[in-house]
């Protein structure tokens, strides 16, 4: 059975395609990269697979439960760094995560006990009393990170993991995924960091234009001589400098 | 000036937007329009009326319409969203302070309620030109509003200061008690109109005039030249507070002294319950509702034979204080927010109780002062009377904000009055259905009827089955629209 199993899932907004059809299987304990351009349906497809958003058409299995049917079951399975981050602008990072063990049936004092082992982990010990509106953006993505975390769920949503993130912390959260890959926590990430994606994930797909344009694992990728930069820019097509005269 | 053209066209467009993707919805337009029409007319009989009396040297009712010009103004400006093109989030654009000003000062022109309040404010030149020095009495009255204008626009910028936001607040408080105790130790509720507001008596006194020529043309003058020193000087702070505004980062009061802080309030949703008390805090709407509270408290404590119907009365204005809590209950949540809820594992009607258990805590805080107050002044059952109202209040109150909240959202600002938008209707029919079972059971006690009992516990049970049926229906409902809400609130 496979962790994260996606079936000609497709999300239309008025005339846009933005997903089209796609079938993914995941096995449990891969950490996935899910890479694509700007606008390509990276995020669109992460929002359909954590609940943010209905799909137009198919479904998806995770941990064996249906996005569609049971909800509720694969949000108590799942943790997600979702896009934009879905904090509370008025609570300190502390009380993001004090509001959020218990929704997962965390004790206080289990959530007390693993909040400060997260917060010392991501280097927000000593900013745990900052407001959210008041943090920075590192900081307001290292407390999603760690409301993701704080259950311990068997699959893992990241949506853009590294971007804004400092290279320590950065370090610590490539440690703490693989992991977290060891143990049979199957993740699913998407990244435009091409060189962090190479060296983290065991198996990628790239989306263009709401379609899967290519699936295989690293080790593929490497046998064949290709980096992945080479594979990802043989599918998307790029901008040329030159054309912007006026600049300068 | 092109620039500030330019800007003050998109935001035009921008509001006009958002005004649409919150959804017109043509059923209120009727009956919005028939309200409009007849609180003009009330207005213009009153104007008429106004302007008869100080033909007739009589300018009371020329200075009460003044003050309510001067209280109106505030509202608009209080309501108003801070995200224009003058706040700190577009501060890198390269626009000096005055462009800042301007902007900010006339894009709160923009939403018809604000057209509605200049109109109603330059219908007062009417009265004005019937006085005996007319020209005066206008010069006098355009000053006044444009005073009142730029005051509410110093007030809406102090709001982004904790400590102007305390003291603010400290002052209207203190206020309002020295009022609600002028009004008791008067006995009459016209004895709060009879405070004067000086700079309202300075255009009456520009525009009546007193004693000789030459006595009624220095108060003239001093009159005039006063209230033009006095919008001088609003419109110097309101310059100024914009300047500090941009330069300070918005501050957050620790409200760990006050408040529960969220995650502290035992359960599954206490976080989320702590974290609604904390927002609902910061709408100006809750300190309409614990100035009833406080009121009622003053009234209680300081009236010789306190009324248990007067009593029970401000109970039903507290929760009538507090309706935009219950009404939006969504209203200051934001896209991030929604998709946090939407993420955890919680069912919609987990999400709504949430919400309900945290407006409950804020009106449980304002009417258990006056509930105490009460049993030392009224006795025990009075007091338990007015706990078994305030549930079948807040009942009522909480079925049609279920409603409300999940299919007519509309956003809210913090530090702001709450926006009515295009729910004006609905928000009034919810303040007549909420209100209807407290005033119906001062009514059944007042009476002391032989079916009293009966009939409260069928108010109590029909209130609370009410209330049930809408957290299971609006909560299912919730999980369907929430994508629509997004929209509505972003």
């Amino acid at each position: 059975m496979f962790e994260i199993e996606t079936k000609s899932l497709t999300k239309q907004f008025g005339r846009l395609l933005a997903v089209n059809d796609l079938s993914l299987q995941i096995p449990k304990g891969t950490i996935f990269g899910f890479l694509g351009p700007n606008g390509s349906g990276k995020s669109t497809t992460v929002k359909m697979l954590t609940g943010l958003l209905t799909p137009t058409d198919g479904d998806a299995l995770i941990s064996g439960s249906s996005i569609l049917e049971s909800p509720l079951e694969v949000k108590k399975k799942i943790g997600v760094l979702p896009e934009e981050l879905a904090l509370f602008d008025a609570l300190t990072i502390w009380e993001h995560l004090m509001l959020s063990g218990p929704v997962y049936g965390l004790s206080k004092k289990e959530t007390e006990k693993r909040a400060a082992e997260l917060l010392d982990f991501l280097d927000l010990a000593s900013s745990r009393h900052t407001y959210v509106e008041q943090a920075s953006y590192g900081m307001r993505k290292k407390c999603s990170l760690a409301m993701a975390l704080l259950h311990n769920p068997s699959v893992l949503f990241l949506d853009e993991p590294f971007e804004g993130i400092d290279p320590v912390a950065s370090r610590n959260i490539k440690d703490l995924l693989l992991l977290m890959s060891e143990k049979g926590v199957t993740i699913f990430l998407t990244s435009h960091i091409l060189e962090v994606v190479e060296r983290l994930v065991t198996e990628f797909a790239i989306i263009v234009a709401g379609e899967v344009v290519c699936t295989q694992t690293v080790a593929e990728t490497l046998r064949s001589g290709e980096t992945l930069e080479e594979l990802f820019f043989k599918h998307v097509v790029r901008g040329k400098v030159g054309d912007l005269e006026w600049i300068g | 000036m092109d620039r500030v053209k330019t800007i003050l066209g998109y935001e035009w467009r921008a509001y006009w937007r958002r005004f649409s993707r919150a959804g017109l919805r043509a059923g209120n337009q009727g009956v919005l329009l028939i309200l409009s029409v007849y609180i003009a007319f009330k207005y213009l009989q009153l104007l008429l009326t106004a302007s008869a009396n100080v033909e007739k040297g009589n300018p009371k009712l020329l200075v009460q319409l003044l003050g309510a010009i001067f209280l109106v103004w505030l509202f608009p400006v209080a309501g108003s969203a801070r995200q224009t093109f003058g706040s700190r989030k577009w501060l890198h654009l390269p626009l000096s302070l005055k462009e800042r000003f301007t902007i900010r000062a006339l894009s709160l022109l923009i939403p018809p309620s604000a057209w509605l309040v200049v109109l109603g404010s330059l219908a007062i030149c009417y009265p004005l030109a019937h006085t005996r020095n007319p020209v005066a009495g206008i010069v006098a009255g355009l000053f006044f509003i444009a005073m009142a204008w730029l005051t509410g626009l110093t007030i809406s910028h102090l709001l982004s200061f904790v400590a102007w936001r305390r003291l603010l607040w400290i002052a209207a408080l203190g206020l309002l008690t020295v009022a609600g105790l002028h009004v008791i130790r008067r006995g009459t509720t016209n004895a709060l109109l009879s405070l004067e507001f000086v700079p309202a008596t300075l255009v009456s006194r520009a525009a009546m005039g007193v004693g000789g020529a030459a006595t009624e043309w220095t108060t003239m003058l001093v009159s005039i030249i006063t209230l033009g020193l006095l919008a001088l000087a609003a419109g110097l702070a309101a310059l100024w507070s914009l300047k500090k505004s941009l330069e300070v980062v918005p501050q957050i009061s620790s409200q760990r002294a006050l408040v529960v802080p969220a995650g502290v309030l035992p359960g599954r949703l206490g976080g989320l319950v702590g974290k609604d008390i904390r927002y609902f805090l910061r709408l100006l709407d809750t300190y309409l509702g614990l100035a009833a509270g406080i009121l009622g408290c003053v009234y209680l404590a300081v009236a010789d034979a306190p009324s248990a119907g007067v009593f029970w009365s401000f109970i039903v204005a507290t929760f009538f204080g507090n309706a935009a809590l219950a009404f939006n209950s969504f209203g200051l949540d934001d896209r991030a927010g929604l998709d946090r809820y939407t993420l955890l594992p919680l069912s919609g009607r987990a999400i709504l109780l949430s919400k309900n258990l945290a407006y409950l805590v804020i009106v449980l805080a304002q009417i258990l002062p006056m509930l105490f107050i009460a049993g030392w002044k009224l006795g025990v059952v009075t007091s338990a009377l007015g706990l078994v109202q305030a549930a079948a209040l807040g009942g009522a109150y909480l079925t049609w904000g279920n409603w409300m909240s999940v299919n007519h959202p509309l956003k809210m600002q913090f530090f702001r009055f709450a926006n009515s938008g295009a729910a004006l209707v609905d928000e009034m029919g919810g303040i007549f259905f909420g209100s209807l079972p407290g005033i119906a059971l001062i009514f059944l006690w007042q009476s002391r009827g032989t079916g009293a009992v009966g009939a409260t516990a069928l108010i109590i049970l029909f209130t609370g089955g009410l209330y049930f049926l809408s957290v299971k229906r609006f909560g299912n409902r919730f999980e369907q629209n929430r994508e629509r809400i997004v929209t509505a609130l972003s």
